[in-house]
């Protein structure tokens, strides 16, 4: 058994944490079936050999079964098969098929036949045997039978209920509880796995005078509580702030987590946290927050790539629906019965549909179009609610004021309207390379090639329309690209991509320039060769499709992508320099081609005044080319002909030129009070949530899965082998939800006590916290769990004081040191209790950690998502045409507590992933834990990491004298405890030889020092504080520091 | 294979090495490290491929313009497809309300090449000069019709997200064969087209419920080349050894008083990092190429993040031993403006990708790497919109299309599959997705069927509960 060999070392140390996955039929033989003296328990020993090698084809399933014979119920069993014998005959192992079938070494007979992945053990086989020997009684599966009312053993000197379930097995074991963690370690534990942060240095103090009860106490109510309960809430609800599919654009659910955070720290009772997310809408008067509630199965993805079939998404929105509720609430994964009965678990495919129904009813749609997919509800905040009052008053006011004025306003702008055309500002006309406004015929010098040209009423009398089918060229060879040069024209696009106007090779080096229009944005190239050596800007803002804009570019020759400026309404915007390696000429023999790129990208819209001109024209001059070619189209427009926004136009001109000022002030004070109004509306938060369509959605069951294969019609319902239905629940969530929580639901108040286990151990103890079927671990401490399930139950779902009964367990309180017998660790996974627990710390309580430790947190509750450091690129590497990008907060968002780190499913934050964070697609209920080379590099690395040491080494500078005190605060700060002789002499080395190269280097103190954003003050010594940053980052990466022990 | 090793086992295992660490010092810790997370695993039988180099051309290439040549669409070029083609497939949202279905015939020049006389597009010159190296097939099909569920079946086995990659599934079959390098490692390159690139996303390289150190790790062409790989600024390599030493010091006092495996894991995983700062830096430093290797992979090849660049980076990672080697190419997908913008593509991957294959066979690696070369669905045989006299765009289309393979016990030479006239639907020797990862997972000596990961009850693998070997393609 002790054999190393590579096999082990690879899997080990490739950072898995060891015996994770399991194969539990060896466990169980291992630690269960010692002696043969001890019977065969059905539900411990033998259902899991049937359930891991007989029931996929001799099971549940009608369907998949085979040969007639079912070896999931007794009766079925025993009765002879198609074959005429019968696969089990009790009491008589020699006369049971089932014997002879899976010791036989003929193919023909072999079972499981010889094409199965697996083969029974030697063990396997003799538990069978035992088992039938003994007369072959079968149990209901544990987790579907009742939870059964356990008193805690007797047992001398133990007090604690939980203490004495577990002092039982480990006697059983031959083993006993470890001595108590050291005090500090203890409080450190405790901290992290009920507040998620470290203990703060007033804690550590308090230990003398403050007991570790009243200390549990005061870490259930902080506010911090609730943060640490929703990190794992959020990963089962696949909570993120972007909607995952194609796009996956962004959207807004912070409300939702907040109100998770809320319960938390409210103590919500669990019953109610249940029915207020599953169905809070449906409840009588439903407020505000238990309609945010039900956000929680509105977090799946949704869809938004153009072409998908609508059905075949809302039908997967459904699935994901039903998949997360029953894996968090139940423990079971009822997916497998999405396409079939299920095999292993008694859920048929029409008891899926049937809990499909519950969640078919919401008015959605496949396809999602805009952001925040339908229904979702606006919740402004108080002072928000009063500011629209407010604003709604002061457009009102404005407009009472100017209306009267407008009136005389529009008589002068009428009277006006002679004299404007004369003084309106001319077009360029020097310097001008070409120019056509666009009437026909147009000037011999355009060539018109493809299908014939339509004209279409235009800016100034007409456009010219396109429909990809046609363009015009004309030669340019006076025109030096590499000077100087301006082009504008207007625009009125239709379509997502298309080129209004090139000059540019369709091969080779791709040399010239083009414009392109990309939803809303436009893009420039200018091009040596493609590739290699080009300018590529793009417009910031997208303007709207389907309206007139006037654009114009110049270049001012300098081959930068700064010479490069974009102006969109007469107004220079801002740009993306997505390319920026010209060197080289454009110049190019090509043609100025009007409507399309070279042979593809036809332009779809209108074109109007397209003129370009030999210099860089001023903001100014562009914004009167603006101005002048649209007054002067609608003045050339009888009056009765024009349309009612034209002569608004006229007035806002009229009123910014001529008008009196008082006017431009009543004015200007409506367009103002109106934007503000419209951003305070934009600005107001929403959340997704749960609706039910006044007419329930016929839900069929859908053959093989295929939304478009649908079967027989099914009425909303629970699996028959599972608690009845409340006789006087609604057919609907809320009755579903009120199902879920009713006292003999077998599994509800299992499966979330051993999920509250599992945040203080680290493991539940049901190991397989999201299988409570036959195919998971039975619990390793099975009464123990039902203890802890009726008395949750018996407080009224009382979440604080479960885990208050958990965390003040002389078992919660071991010290965690392995225990070695002849140096080999006794129960090196923990399931049985002799030693405190010990792991890796998630991610974001890492992350947090540091914050803490350096004083940088930011402690505020709750609120939109924030942006913390990230390298750049990652969003771009990824993103719909490398259209996003991850900027990061300025200021408080860097150091805000990790949950409130906005995710973007497609590309996550990187280190919530390196430290086995979810992508947060799917219902997720136990993260992996690794131990990885990237990992150290993060912690290494990155910034955060950086700034918080030398935060952190600020701190100790500043309110300590000596190094010896220093050492002593650091280390209390990072580890909750003060250092022994021999940890101190290794790091006051690193101190004195980093002292020593950051005076000989100050350069280096400099830069080690500006990382990240805090500023340093001038004062400080420079090279000191390097030095300690540099021990308080190691520190930071201690392996005590990353384990939570 | 029996991937999960009985818990018994990985107890004695973590039991010695916990073990192990209490009474060494450095210097046998230090022995200890270079097989740390290192050692590969044995496959299920001999593998033909040590190595995966997949191309991915994100988007969906134009099986019609490139490799399968369709001679009579020309005669009925504008003609509507006959409905008893289109038949029940399914059709995106995108061209199922289309008036017409107008056939549209390629608009490039088809020749034979090769000694197989297989059909090439002029798009395609150089991948056309090695086409006897190549296995085209050309009876690929999928059964989703959109970018985001399509890519992920290609990728994951499975069209909703969570499960975990080809990739990863390699990795944790196979573990790795590089000391110092990942076993998965990904490189993305934008595409020439002007079409908006589809989007990509972490799924597709992602562990899913796989242990996360499977995942793969993005090379990338600006800043790090791995995430977080460079000392921060004003730390120097003397003083991260410094820095190391001190926390292996203490971390061996820790391991002593806790006899915690992970402890010394951690210990192993901080001296990779040092060792990591050079050998990836050293993988990426094309400086020692021949002048001669730039000219075969094109001049693009010395600009970072280009697809030319990370083919020779591809051929870097083979030689040192990583496991599956993951290139995307963007901008497949030609809804419209097809003749231009399949031009822009073909030019991008054409002259590296042929050189990737001359390359690794000039090296005598080409027999244990298996190059992949396709997209994750093809195009129609209509035309998407309306059928212009030079311009035209196809719509997606999982019925047939075009991959090819090459090296790692496939045969070369060869032309697999073949589809109907119109290249609509497949008409001899189908390979469904699940076929080809089932194929590929066997040259690398794993049985689809017996790699397998329990979740949440049920035991998982690439290929859900289909795939089928296609022993046909092999030598």
């Amino acid at each position: 058994m002790t054999s190393p060999g590579p096999g082990w070392v690879y899997r080990f140390a490739r950072g898995e944490t060891a015996a994770k996955t399991t194969s539990l039929v060896v466990w169980l033989i291992a630690v269960s079936v010692g002696s043969a003296a001890e019977p065969v328990s059905f539900n411990r020993d033998v259902r899991p050999i049937l359930s891991q090698h007989c029931w996929r084809c001799h099971g549940f399933d009608p369907a998949a079964r085979k040969s007639g014979l079912r070896l999931d119920e007794r009766p079925a069993a025993l009765r002879p098969a198609d074959s005429g014998h019968a696969a089990i005959v009790p009491g008589k192992p020699d006369e049971s098929a089932l014997m002879s079938r899976i010791t036989a070494t003929d193919a023909d007979l072999q079972m499981p036949p010889p094409e199965a992945a697996r083969r029974l053990s030697a063990q396997e086989i003799s538990v069978l045997k035992q088992w039938i020997a003994e007369g072959a009684e079968f149990q209901p599966h544990w987790s579907f039978a009742p939870i059964k009312r356990t008193a805690p053993p007797k047992i001398d000197g133990v007090a604690h209920p939980i203490d004495a379930f577990v002092a039982a097995k480990l006697q059983q074991h031959g083993m006993e509880l470890a001595s108590a963690a050291a005090p500090a370690a203890l409080r450190r534990r405790v901290s992290f796995d009920l507040t998620g942060l470290p203990p703060t240095l007033d804690d550590l103090d308090r230990m003398s005078t403050e007991s570790y009860e009243q200390y549990v106490d005061r870490l259930l109510s902080s506010p911090h509580y609730g943060e640490r309960m929703a990190v794992d809430w959020l990963d089962a609800a696949r909570y993120a702030d972007t909607d995952g599919y194609f796009g996956d654009k962004p959207r807004q659910m912070w409300l939702w987590r907040d109100w998770v955070i809320e319960a938390f720290n409210h103590n919500l009772p669990f019953d109610q946290f249940t029915v207020e997310q599953l169905a809070g809408d449906l409840l009588p008067n439903a407020t505000t927050q238990q309609r945010i509630a039900t956000g929680f199965n509105r977090n799946h993805m949704s869809n938004d790539e153009t072409g998908l079939i609508d059905e075949e998404y809302r039908v997967e929105y459904v699935v994901d629906r039903v998949e997360t509720t029953t894996a968090t609430w139940m423990g079971l994964t009822v997916g497998c019965a999405q396409c079939h009965d299920h095999k292993y678990d008694p859920i048929s495919q029409r008891e899926y549909y049937q809990l499909f129904a519950f969640f078919n009813n919401v008015p959605e749609t496949g396809l999602l179009s805009g952001h925040n997919a339908p229904p979702r509800i606006s919740v402004p905040g108080e002072s928000q609610q009063l500011a629209l009052t407010e604003l709604a008053a002061m457009t009102q006011a404005a407009e009472r004021t100017f209306e009267p004025l407008k009136m005389s306003l529009s008589m002068a702008c009428r009277e006006s309207e002679a004299r404007l055309l004369d003084t309106l500002p001319t077009p360029p006309a020097d310097d001008i390379l070409i120019h056509t406004s666009c009437e026909s015929p147009l000037s011999p010098r355009w060539r018109a090639l493809g299908t014939p040209l339509q004209s279409h009423p235009g800016i100034r009398g007409g456009a010219l329309k396109f429909d990809a089918t046609q363009h015009l060229e004309a030669d340019l060879p006076e025109w030096n690209p590499d000077g100087p040069w301006t082009i504008g024209f207007w625009l009125f696009a239709e379509g997502s991509l298309s080129c209004p106007l090139s000059m540019i090779e369709p091969e080779g080096n791709r040399r010239g320039l083009e414009i392109l229009w990309q939803k809303g944005r436009f893009v420039i190239h200018l091009v040596h060769e493609w590739g290699t050596n080009a300018i590529e800007v793009a417009t910031r803002e997208p303007v709207a499709a389907k309206q007139w804009h006037h654009v114009a570019i110049t270049h001012d020759g300098s081959r930068l992508a700064t010479g490069v400026r974009v102006f969109v309404d007469g107004d220079a915007v801002s740009l993306d320099i997505r390319r920026d390696a010209l060197t080289q000429t454009l110049t190019t023999r090509q043609p100025l081609r009007i409507g399309r790129r070279d042979e593809g990208l036809g332009y779809y819209g209108l074109l109007d005044e397209i003129a370009m001109v030999s210099r860089t024209l001023t903001p100014d001059a562009i914004a009167n080319w603006k101005r002048g070619e649209r007054l002067r189209g609608i003045l050339e427009t009888p009056a009765d002909r024009r349309p009612a926004r034209d002569t608004e136009v006229l007035l806002d001109d009229y009123i910014d030129h001529q008008a009196e000022p008082a006017a431009r002030t009543a004015r200007d004070a409506v367009q103002q009070a109106r934007a503000a109004e419209q951003q305070l509306k934009a600005s107001i938060p929403v959340a997704l949530v749960m609706d039910e369509l006044p007419q329930p959605r016929p839900t069929r069951v859908l053959e093989r899965g295929q939304y478009n294969k649908p079967g027989d019609e099914v009425t909303p319902g629970v699996p028959a082998a599972l608690s009845q239905w409340p006789s006087d629940a609604p057919r609907n969530r809320l009755g579903f939800a009120r199902w879920l929580v009713a006292p003999d639901n077998p599994l509800t108040a299992r499966v979330a006590v051993n999920r509250l286990w599992k945040q203080c151990f680290g493991e539940g103890l049901v190991r397989t916290i999201n299988d409570f079927g036959t195919q998971g671990e039975p619990p390793t401490h099975p009464e123990l769990l039902d203890f802890l399930a009726t008395t949750f139950q018996d407080s009224g779902w009382d979440v604080k004081a479960l885990l208050r009964l958990i965390v003040t367990s002389d078992t919660y309180r071991q010290r965690s040191q392995f225990v070695l017998k002849d140096d080999e660790p006794v129960d090196p996974e923990n399931r049985w209790l002799a030693r405190g627990p010990s792991f890796r710390l998630p991610m974001e309580m890492l992350r947090d950690q540091a914050l803490v430790a350096a004083g940088l947190l930011k402690p505020r509750i709750g609120g939109p998502s924030v942006k913390p450091y990230q390298p750049p690129g990652l969003w771009e590497d990824v993103s719909y045409n490398a259209e996003e990008s991850y900027e990061p907060d300025r200021g408080d968002g860097l150091w805000r507590r990790s949950l409130y780190t906005s995710v973007k499913r497609q590309a996550p934050p990187p280190a919530l992933l390196l430290f086995d964070g979810p992508t947060r697609e799917k219902c997720t209920l136990a993260r992996p834990r690794t131990n990885t080379p990237l990992q150290a590099l993060y912690l290494l690395n990155d910034d955060t990491y950086v700034e918080a040491a030398r935060q952190l080494a600020s701190d100790c500078l500043a309110a300590t004298k000596t190094d010896d005190e220093r050492f002593t605060r650091l280390s209390r700060r990072v580890l909750s405890r003060t250092l022994r002789d021999a940890e101190v002499l290794p790091l006051r080395g690193l101190l004195d030889r980093q002292r020593l190269r950051f005076r000989a280097e100050p350069k280096s103190a400099d830069r080690w020092l500006t990382v990240g954003t805090v500023p340093v003050p001038p004062t400080v010594d420079a090279v000191e504080l390097a030095a300690w940053t540099v021990v308080a980052h190691t520190m930071l990466n201690l392996d005590e520091a990353v384990t939570r022990r | 294979m029996n991937i999960d090793h009985s818990p018994l086992e990985a107890m004695s295992r973590r039991a010695f090495l916990a073990n192990s660490g209490l009474g060494l010092g450095g210097l046998a810790l230090a022995t200890m490290l270079p097989q740390t997370g290192w050692a590969a695993r044995p496959p299920h039988f001999p593998a033909k491929a040590k190595r995966v180099i997949s191309l991915f051309m994100h988007g969906g290439p134009s099986q019609l313009d490139l490799f399968d040549h369709k001679p009579r669409l020309k005669a009925l070029h504008g003609q509507e497809l006959p409905s008893s083609v289109r038949g029940t497939q399914r059709l995106t949202g995108m061209t199922s309300g289309q008036k017409a279905f107008p056939v549209t015939a390629s608009a490039f020049r088809f020749a034979q090449h090769g000694s197989n006389g297989a059909w090439v597009s002029e798009l395609l010159p150089r991948t056309a000069s090695i086409v006897d190296d190549l296995c085209i097939i050309r009876s690929m099909h999928t059964e989703a019709i959109n970018h985001d569920p399509a890519v992920t079946l290609l990728q994951t086995g499975h069209q909703q997200p969570g499960r975990p990659s080809f990739g990863a599934w390699a990795s944790y079959g196979l573990g790795r064969d590089s000391e110092n390098l990942p076993a998965f490692v990904v490189m993305i390159s934008r595409g020439s087209a002007a079409r908006p690139a589809d989007p990509l996303y972490a799924r597709l390289w992602g562990a899913g419920f796989l242990p996360s150190n499977h995942q793969g790790v993005a090379f990338r062409s600006s800043g790090d080349p791995v995430l977080y790989l460079t000392n921060p600024a004003g730390i120097d390599i003397d003083t991260r050894r410094d820095q190391l030493d001190v926390l292996a010091e203490l971390n061996r006092q820790q391991l002593a008083a806790h006899h915690d495996a992970e402890t010394a894991t951690r210990i192993a995983q901080y001296e990779m990092t040092f060792r990591m700062q050079t050998a990836v830096p050293d993988l990426t430093d094309l400086r020692e190429e021949s002048e001669a290797t730039f000219t075969a992979y094109g001049p693009q090849a010395r600009q970072p993040g280009t697809f030319a660049a990370n083919c020779l980076l591809a051929r870097r990672m083979a030689e040192r031993g990583v496991r599956f080697i993951q290139l995307y190419h963007r901008g497949w997908d030609q809804h419209y403006n097809l003749p231009s913008d399949l031009r822009l593509q073909c030019r991008d991957i054409d002259q590296p990708a042929a050189a990737l294959i001359c390359d690794l066979k000039q090296r005598g690696m080409l027999e244990d790497t298996l190059v992949v070369w396709g997209g994750e669905f093809g195009r129609t045989t209509y035309s998407q919109g309306k059928l212009e006299p030079t311009n035209y765009g196809r719509d997606h289309h999982g019925g047939c299309f075009t991959m090819w393979l090459a090296g790692g016990g496939i045969q070369p030479g060869q032309v697999y599959g073949e589809t109907d006239d119109f290249c609509f639907n497949i008409a001899r020797d189908p390979v469904h997705v699940h076929d080809l990862n089932a194929t590929l997972l066997h040259l690398l000596g794993i049985d689809h069927t017996r790699l397998t990961y329990r979740f949440q009850g049920r035991d998982y693998r690439l290929t859900d509960v289909h795939g089928r070997v296609v022993q046909s393609l092999f030598v």
